[in-house]
Formats: C-alpha cells, structure tokens, sequence
C-alpha cells in the first residue's frame, strides 16, 4: 500500500544518493568524452576532432583486444571455481563449515595485496617456482609475459570469493526445502543439481559474473602490478597516456577511457536482460 | 483512561483517487465504549482509524478527543494507541521490553517500566514470557503480547485495527474473552474495526460503513431488526431478498401480500425476510404464505438452514427463494415441496434521490410501523 | 554407504579450493615474517621482522591511518545515502523505483581510472581539496553495494513496525533510534563494512586524484612492489593491510556465535 505522501518522502530519500551519483559520473564521462573528441582543451581553442581516436587507434585495437581477454578469462574461470566452491559448502555438514574459513579471508583483501601476493607466489624465483624446484630460467613466464597469466590468476583468484559468497548468500535460505521437495518427487542427487541447484543458483551467478567481468575490465592496479608493458590492457594504457610529457597525449588518454566505459556498457546493456530473464524464471 | 471520542463529518480521500474513501462520517463514541467498525472490503474501515490515529490528515471534518481538537496533534501525543492485524513486536527486544515501550518512550528509566509492564503482561496472562524473544512466540501468543503492549501505553482510546482476524476460530473466542477481561478492568474506549460478526456483537454499538458513510450506527439488535439498507442486511447475513412490486396497500411478492403505508407506484422494492423469522409448514396447510420446494441447506451451528424455491406467483418474476432456519436437531426436507409461513418481514425501497432508502416495518399482527427516516447514529 | 563415499568425495574436492584459496596468501604471510629468504628454499632460511621495520620507516602507520580516515570518511558518507535509498526502494516508496535504481547501479560500469582521469581537471579548476574528491568518488563507488544491502534489509522489515511504535506514543526522533537503527544494525554494519573496505583497498582514484600528496596503505604498496628485492618489505605491507579487517570479520563471526549460544541459555 502506497503511503500518502509516500511518494515524495520517497523522492527526498533518493534525492541525496542519486544526486552524489549523477553529479559525479556525468561530470567525468562528459569531460572524458569532451577530451577525446578535443572539446576540453588544457589549452588552446577547443575544435572538434576525431584526433585522439585515431592516433591511439591502432593501439586501441590491441587493448581491447587485451582488456576483452583478461576480462573474459577472469569471469570464466572464477564463475566456475567460485559456482563449484558454493555448490560444495551447500551440501557440507554443518560440522565442515570451517571449509568455508579461507573464502572469508580472500574476501577483504585488496586488489592490489592480491596482487603482490600473486608476484611473489607466481614469479620466477617465486614460492610456487621453489616448491616446484624449478630454475628461474626454465619457469614459465607468468608474471610480465606474453600472456597475461598472473593477471588473470589474480583476479580469478579474489573474484572466486565474490561468486561464492554472492551465490551461498542468495541459495542456502531456500535450497534445503526445495531439495527436500525433489527428493520427495524421487529426484537423485545429479537430477537434484541440475534441475534444482543450478537453476536457483543462475541468477545470482550471473549477475556477479556481471560484476566480475566489468570490474576486471575497467581494472588498473593488477595489470600495471603483474602485467607487462606490452599488451597492455585499456586502464594501463589511459593512464601511461594521461600521465605523458607530451600533452596531446590528453585526448589519446581520454579516447581509450571512452572505449573503455564503451565496451562496459555494451557488456552491461547485453547482459542484463539474460540476468532478469533468469530471475524471473523462478 | 477512558476519553470521550467524536468525529464530526469526517472527510478523506486518498491522492488520485476518484472516490472519498470517507464522506461526512459522523460518530461517537462515550467513554469506555466500544465501537464495532464493520463493512465490505474498500468501505473506509481501516481509513477511518487512521484518521483517528492521527496517521492519516482529514480533509474535511473534526475529530475531537474530550473537548479539544485533535487535527493538529501528532499521532504520538494524541493519548490513542493502536492494535495492528499483525502483532508486529519488535524483533530485537523481549517480550517485557516490547510491552515496556510506551513508558520507555514516554522516558521512564528501564527498570521501572519493565516493573509497570509486568502487570500488563499478567493481565494477558504471559508474565512466565517476559524474557522471551518475540519470534519463540506462537501467534496467539503474539497477538496477547501485542494488546498489553497497547494497554501498557495507558491510552484514552484504543483502536483496534482487524487483531484478531489472523486467528483461528478457537484462539479468537479466547481473544474475545481476554478483551471482555480487559474492559472490565481498564475501561477503554475502544473502536474496534472487524468483519467477524460475532466480534462486533461484543461491541455495545455498531457502525456500518459503505462506500465511506456511515450508512447506520446502532447496537447490534436493532441492527438485525432493523437493517438501513440492503447493504447492511447482506453484511449481517440470514436476510432472504425478494422483489416486491407496488399494488394497493402494499407491496406483492412471492411470498403474498405485504402491507406497506405508502407504497410508491411504479417503483419495485425489496422485501427482506430474515430466516429465524420463517418457517417450514406443510404444503397445504392454509397459513402458509406460499410453497415451493427445498433445493439445499447449509448448516448453522446446531441447526440447518433450507433454500426453498418459491413457486412463482403472477407478480414475483423470475425465481425466488427464501432461507428459513428450522428448529435445532430438524433435518432439512430437501427435495421435498413444503410450504414457508413467515411472521415479520421489512421493506425497503429505493428512493429517488441518491440510494437513500426509506423502511417500512411491517409486523404480521398488524400492527405496522413506517419510519422513513435513515437511522443515525445516537447522539 | 553412499553417503559415506558422498562423504569422502566432498573432502576431496574440498582439498584443492582450500588450497587454491589460501596458498597466494602463503608467500607473503612467509615474507612477512623472513630475515632471509633466498632461492631455492622453500621455507625463510631466516626468520625476523626486517619487512616491517623497513615498512616501519617508510611510513606504514601514517599510511596505514590515512587508509583508515579514508575508509571511515567513505563508509561515513556512503553508508546514511545508502540506508536512505534503500528505504526508498525496498519499501517501493516512490514509481520511480526502477529509473533510481539503474541510476545507482550505474558506477558499475564505469572503470574507477575514468572517472578519476575524467575529474582530475575539473576537480584543480574547482580547487577542491584532492582528498574530498576522492572522498566523493570512492562513495558513488561504494553506493551501489550499500544500497543494495541496504534494500534487501528493508524488503525483510515490515514498515508497520515504525508506525506501530509512533502508536504508542513515541517521536519520530525516538522511532529512529530505538527501532529503525537496531532493526537494521546488522545490514548497516554489513553495508559500512563494504564501504570502508572501498575506501581502504582503492588505488587507481587516490593515485590520480588525491594528488600524490595522499599516501595511503596502497599507495605505499604500489611503491614498493614496483621495486625489486623488496620482499619483506611489501609483505608486511600486505599482511598489515589484511590483519586488521580480518580481525573485524573474525571478530564479527564469534560475537555472533556467542550471541547465538547466549540465547540458547534463556529458559523458554
């Protein structure tokens, strides 16, 4: 039942939040995108001009190219690991919940403490090298090398934690019941998972992978950290851009944030009606 | 802790809407009485306590509390405090603590209004509760919780708002014999809204509300007896209704000839029978006003009431039935012709103007009674 | 039996996500605590706190307080607009629902380095002090997470409730206080949690907007790690920006557990 003067209370409840939010973001997509089209000059007339487009195109393509790639790999491998590790502790006697105790440790860790952990796990000359008894020379190059292994890794790693627990948080309340229930219908433990499990898991899956693969690629800290100069994902390459002596190098910077904000909202404005069509389908 | 409430002409409609939820009400209701609120769904029940809440601002009308005006008191200064359909307890305090909460609000230092609660949680009969957590309560238990909650705040009216209505039918006869303890010992005025007919016979007056009026206010009998419209005697149930049609003297109906002072030419009415006033006679027996034949029956407590299908009379149309309660242990004829001899009915008819209705009483003895006027409330 | 194999089977599978769970943190947990540690030993040759004592000079405790003002300050900030706009849309307040949400989930999709590099000039035009900027940021970050905690809260609570305690006689002032705030402590709690953990964990926004003038646990982190040879001295950087929120999880975890044994206790 709608309140009278409901509604207006309503509107002064958002106001504040909605005005911090709109103020802050239109003002920096509209300056990113004014720079990149020349419109936002730190000096000098402002023309428009598709000038820093094109002169960062070619490496445009490569960073995408690459941020599509970290943030594919990334959401790939923690949508399963974390998916699996839910899946485990759901059915794991209260007795074995301790299992759960390393996810609550992954979880406030910082990106960028995942990442130097990462360095000094994956690197050569690293633990995993030394427990493994391999030279530096023979290690693969994980950390800085052709591909963006350590990266990857990282993210994976601390993202894992976030499906897990975003998944637990929305199944272990109605599971059991509904489990009891297919059992009852003489459903097994595999038809169980299938028909059941999964399909309440989806979409609390989804929209964290969501949120994985957007955060992974708008990122900074992890591939500046574990990453090499080249590739370099979008983030790495706005900055060293923007951060340049050569300050025509602005609008260069500003065209790769814009690509960047681009491709998240296409992966956004592509995945969302996925995430509602699996929610409605309970 | 007993006020003298009044609403004067009360009007509200919600935001957007086409209708008033209230039009002119007009009530009141002396000290320690209680008023029973009843009415179909979207009648302005609810509304209406909230109006007297204080939750809800009037557009138009007064609301009086003893001798001042409460249109311009917040809900929390007004001396009212209300019962919900949900017991809603406070899930993070004890039950001592949710029953302390007026005191506490009012400033009184924890412990003494943890002491003045117990009392009220004695009169509810839950003082071994006291450190309970509301959610180790049962609903009935909830619901008890929740009235010495209200009764704890010491209110010169309490409003009750359907509390009991979540209940099953046993623990409601126990709640209703809690609240006749409660008003023996405290003496509230109490507005009670319900739709269990059985609660609002507790109640020392009634008031029927349709479409947001108060279409009549009187105690529960005349109630029956005398219903103000169609639409209170379909709310209190029992009422058969056939078509009359106006002739010399009266009005014709499947059920004979009914007397009427002033019958209007050219206008059907509708007379209404109540079923302990019929009975079920044989068929051929000369009293009886008309036959037909029992189609069914449904039960009422100990006895059964029978629908029989009158047969049709020149002036009856289509077909009519009555209800007719017979005697306790008497199984209903069913499917058998019998004929219905009826000892009271009433008239009603449709006035001209705007759904008002006149009544004529009529008694079989003779002696008839008009009184064309709507009931209002007694005042 | 086959409950006995089920059994065997989920501590098998338990072992590898234990281990992948834990084992990045093993290295710099080992770091931490080495004097010397050179290849190819797998545990330190030599135990010490030298990291720490380096960190110690490099100014970890000022560091580390600037990251702890930081995240109170966002948590601060992002925790009440949060709670507010999740009354608002929990309880389907307004018809507006949908087009405030969107708007509030919307930093999402928004990398943190566009924002930061978007702002930069305009905040040095604005003269706006680098800290408030990032301030601001970081909280339009934290929104989305305090919010939606903040909605699924109220979506569990009955609005009557308050109404129920102005009808017994209490303010609005004192309905805020004794029920709406503890009613919603633990989703509050959880929500600043995730806010200030935004705050303390950022670097992208802090590196370009605070100015480089403000060194927090990050920014000092970033420094080191960049380097080579400095081993101990990143990880106690790192162990030191972990402990003290595992500390607040760990301490959360076992109030709740005696809570939850406390109550166990009351007599029915």
């Amino acid at each position: 039942m709608t309140v009278p003067g409901g509604q207006r209370r309503g509107l002064v409840l958002l106001a504040p939040a909605v005005a911090l939010t709109t103020m802050v973001t239109t003002a920096a997509v509209g300056s990113v995108l004014l720079t990149s089209v020349g419109l936002l000059p730190l000096f000098g007339p402002a023309t428009a001009s598709l000038q820093g487009f094109q002169a960062a195109a070619p490496d445009l393509r490569v960073a995408s190219r690459e941020s599509l790639l970290i943030a594919t790999a990334s959401t790939a491998v923690a949508l399963v690991v974390g998916l699996t590790t839910a899946l485990l502790l759901l059915r794991l006697a209260p007795r074995r919940r301790w299992v759960g105790a390393p996810l609550a440790a992954v979880l406030p860790v910082p990106h960028l403490v995942g990442a130097a952990a990462m360095g000094l796990l994956l690197s050569g000359g690293g633990m995993l090298s030394r427990v493994f008894g391999v030279e530096q020379s023979a290690w693969p190059e994980l950390v800085g090398g052709p591909w963006p292994v350590a990266v990857v890794a990282e993210f994976a790693w601390k993202e894992s934690a976030f499906v897990a627990v975003v998944v637990l948080a929305s199944t272990s309340a109605a599971l059991p019941d509904l489990s009891d229930a297919a059992r009852m219908l003489g459903a097994g433990a595999r038809q169980r998972l299938l028909r059941v499990t999964l399909p309440l898991a989806a979409p609390a899956a989804a929209a964290a992978s969501l949120i994985v693969f957007l955060y992974t690629l708008g990122s900074y800290e992890v591939a500046w950290l574990l990453g090499r100069a080249y590739p370099e994902p979008l983030p790495v390459m706005a900055y060293r851009l923007y951060t340049s002596i050569d300050l025509a190098a602005r609008p260069q910077a500003a065209a790769t944030a814009v690509t960047a904000i681009g491709l998240s909202v296409i992966a956004a404005a592509a995945t969302l009606p996925l995430i509602r069509r699996l929610g409605a389908a309970r | 802790m007993s006020g003298d409430l009044r609403l004067e002409s009360v009007g509200f409609r919600y935001p957007h809407r086409d209708r008033d939820a209230l039009d002119a009400v007009t009530l009141g209701v002396a000290p320690a009485h209680l008023l029973a609120v009843v009415g179909p769904s979207g009648s302005g029940k609810s509304t209406l306590l909230r109006v007297v809440a204080g939750l809800l601002r009037p557009d138009r009308g007064e609301v009086r509390l003893g001798d001042r005006s409460l249109l311009e008191v917040a809900p929390e200064r007004r001396g009212i405090s209300m019962m919900f359909q949900k017991p809603l307890l406070f899930p993070h305090l004890d039950v001592l603590d949710n029953v302390a909460f007026a005191d506490r609000a009012a400033g009184l230092p924890r412990a003494r209004a943890r002491a003045a609660a117990r009392g009220y949680l004695d009169v509810v009969h839950l003082a071994d509760l006291a450190r309970s957590r509301p959610r180790e309560l049962s609903g009935g238990q909830e619901q008890r919780v929740a009235l010495a909650r209200a009764l704890a705040a010491r209110p010169q009216v309490l409003l009750l708002d359907e509390p009991f209505s979540a209940l099953d039918p046993e623990l409601r006869a126990t709640m209703h014999a809690l609240l006749d303890e409660v008003r023996a010992a405290f003496a509230p005025t109490t507005v009670m809204v319900t739709h269990d007919l059985a609660e609002a016979a507790m109640a020392d007056t009634v008031a029927v509300l349709d479409e947001g009026r108060v279409v009549q206010h009187a105690d529960i009998d005349t109630l029956y007896r005398r219903p103000a419209s169609i639409t209170v005697a379909r709310l209190l149930g029992g009422f058969s209704e056939l078509v009359g049609t106006p002739v010399e003297g009266g009005y014709d109906c499947s059920l004979g000839f009914v007397p009427a002072p002033s019958p209007r030419v050219g206008e059907p009415a509708v007379v209404l029978v109540r079923q302990e006033l019929a009975e079920v006679i044989d068929e051929h027996d000369p009293h009886a006003a008309a036959s037909g034949l029992v189609v069914g029956s449904t039960r009422a407590g100990t006895r059964q009431v029978a629908k029989v299908e009158l047969d049709p009379t020149p002036h009856s149309g289509p077909t009519a039935s009555v209800l007719v309660e017979l005697p306790p242990g008497v199984p209903a004829p069913v499917g058998r012709r019998v004929g219905v001899r009826v000892t009271g009915t009433l008239v009603h008819v449709p006035s001209l103007s705007a759904g008002r209705e006149a009544r004529a009483d009529v008694d079989r003895s003779g002696e008839g009674a008009v009184d064309g006027a709507l009931v209002r409330d007694r005042q | 039996m086959s409950t006995r194999r089920a059994a065997l089977g989920q501590a098998l599978a338990a072992v590898p996500l234990v281990v992948w769970f834990a084992l990045p943190l093993a290295p710099i947990v080992l770091w931490a605590v080495a004097a010397q540690w050179a290849w190819p030993a797998v545990l330190p040759q030599r135990w010490g706190l030298t990291g720490w004592r380096e960190a110690g000079a490099a100014g970890l405790p000022s560091a580390m307080a600037r990251s702890t003002l930081l995240g109170l300050a966002v948590a601060c900030l992002a925790t009440p607009l949060g709670a507010m706009a999740g009354r608002a849309l929990g309880w389907r307040l307004t018809r507006h629902s949908g087009a405030a949400s969107l708007v509030l989930l919307a930093p999402i999709a928004i990398p943190p380095f566009a924002v930061a590099t978007g702002l930069d000039t305009l905040v040095l035009r604005a003269r706006l002090p680098g800290s408030l900027a990032v301030v601001l940021v970081l909280s339009v970050f934290a929104l989305p997470y305090t919010t939606y905690i903040l909605r699924a809260a109220h979506t569990a609570t009955d609005p009557d409730l308050e109404l129920q305690a102005r009808m017994l006689g209490a303010a609005p002032r004192y309905v805020l206080r004794s029920i709406t705030i503890p009613v919603l402590r633990p989703a509050l709690v959880t929500a600043a949690a995730m806010a200030f953990l935004v705050g303390w964990s950022d670097y992208v926004v802090t590196l370009v907007l605070g100015g480089g003038r403000l060194v927090t646990a990050p920014m000092l982190l970033a420094s080191s790690a960049s380097g080579t040879g400095n081993e101990p001295l990143v990880a106690a950087i790192s162990v030191a920006s972990i402990l003290p929120l595992l500390a607040v999880v760990a301490g959360g975890v076992l109030v709740r557990r005696g809570r939850r044994a406390g109550r166990r206790e009351v007599p029915a």
